[in-house]
């Protein structure tokens, strides 16, 4: 047996003791109590007291003296585990504040990126619009056009025609009132023109 | 074969033509060439007796020297419709006689037209028209004339390519293109 055990056994043995010893007096006080238990159950007996007051300081002392190194250790590995435990802790909220912070910048990035998506789809929806809207626009232009073009033309056909007609009417008209009212002298005024115009040809 | 009978023609009429100005007589020559011309022209059963193979040669001689005489009296003519009969040329007459015309009218400083008038004109009215159309030429104006009442009033004339219409018909055309226009 070693000294460490044999340490620790002193040290169990002077527990051992210590808790008896004020067991006993306990036990002794009891006896005298339940004597007269039946007038005095409240009553503190200042040797008892005192004596137990010493039990305690020879606990006090054999714990100090005998188990403080270990529960020194034991407080120290306890404050070692606490403050590992800590750091974790604290390393583990950092990571999780950091994670945080990379899902709300994430967050901020997606709302980011459905902002610019809905922006684009609207860009598009507008140039979509445009198009379809110059499309249009051309469409009934040309539409247009080509109407006001055909109108022109059915136009100026119906005129042409109202102008032949016109003219045939106007020569025939011309025509008989001719046939009607040529005369001699006429003819002779239409010769003189010619040999006239002739005349002025030469010169 | 039109190109052809033109150049035969034209062989025909220069002989005759330089013969009639040998001997002076060619507008004499002229005027029987075309009186025989048009007695050939006009006349349906001299041509077919002359193109009818039952007849004999001698047959349709003597019919030529009985006819030529009564409207080509000169020597040279009968002998010149004898020689196109002999050569199987009498279908080129009308032709031959119309060169003969040009060749004389140039040699002669003349021109032929055409006057196509409403009404016929009196020989004053032909006069002047004539006149003006030889001061405007420089030419002595030959004009045959006719008359077409669909011209309504006024005259038209064509002396080889120059044509001056004055009628009426046109003056009524071109105002119905005025007012088509």
């Amino acid at each position: 047996m070693n000294k460490r055990n044999l340490q620790s056994l002193l040290t169990a043995g002077t527990v051992c003791l210590a808790l008896l010893v004020p067991a006993l007096a306990l036990a002794s006080g009891g006896e005298h109590g339940a004597e007269h238990g039946g007038e005095h159950a409240a009553h503190i007996d200042p040797k008892t007291l005192a004596l137990q007051l010493f039990n305690f300081s020879i606990l006090l002392f054999m714990v100090i003296k005998f188990g403080g190194g270990g529960i020194k250790k034991a407080l120290a590995s306890r404050h070692s585990t606490l403050k590992q435990e800590i750091e974790t802790a604290n390393q583990l909220r950092a990571d999780a504040e950091t994670r945080l912070a990379e899902q709300e910048k994430r967050l901020q990035n997606l709302e980011k990126e459905i902002e610019e998506m809905r922006q684009k789809a609207r860009d598009n929806a507008q140039s979509e619009k445009a198009r379809l809207v110059a499309a249009a626009e051309e469409k009934a232009n040309r539409i247009t056009a080509e109407t006001k073009f055909l109108i022109e033309q059915q136009v100026k056909q119906a005129e042409q025609a109202f102008r032949a007609e016109v003219a045939i009417a106007a020569a025939n008209l011309a025509e008989q009132i001719v046939r009607k009212s040529i005369g001699d002298a006429d003819h002779g005024r239409l010769v003189d023109g010619f040999v006239g115009e002739l005349d002025g040809g030469k010169n | 074969m039109a190109a052809l009978g033109g150049s035969i023609s034209k062989r025909y009429a220069r002989a005759l033509f330089s013969l009639g100005v040998d001997r002076n007589k060619f507008e004499q020559l002229g005027d029987e060439l075309t009186a025989l011309a048009n007695l050939y022209h006009d006349s349906t059963e001299l041509r077919e007796a002359l193109d009818n193979p039952v007849f004999k040669n001698s047959e349709k001689n003597a019919i030529l020297q009985n006819l030529v005489p009564r409207v080509a009296p000169s020597a040279e003519l009968r002998s010149f419709a004898l020689l196109l009969f002999e050569r199987g040329r009498l279908a080129f007459l009308p032709h031959i006689a119309r060169e003969f015309r040009k060749l004389a009218d140039e040699k002669l400083g003349q021109v032929r037209g055409k006057l196509t008038s409403a009404t016929a004109l009196d020989p004053a009215a032909l006069s002047r028209i004539q006149k003006a159309l030889e001061g405007r030429l420089g030419k002595k104006v030959i004009l045959e004339t006719q008359v077409d009442p669909e011209l309504l009033g006024g005259v038209v004339t064509q002396v080889e390519d120059l044509v001056l219409d004055g009628s009426l018909r046109t003056r009524l055309e071109a105002l119905s293109k005025r007012i088509l226009n």
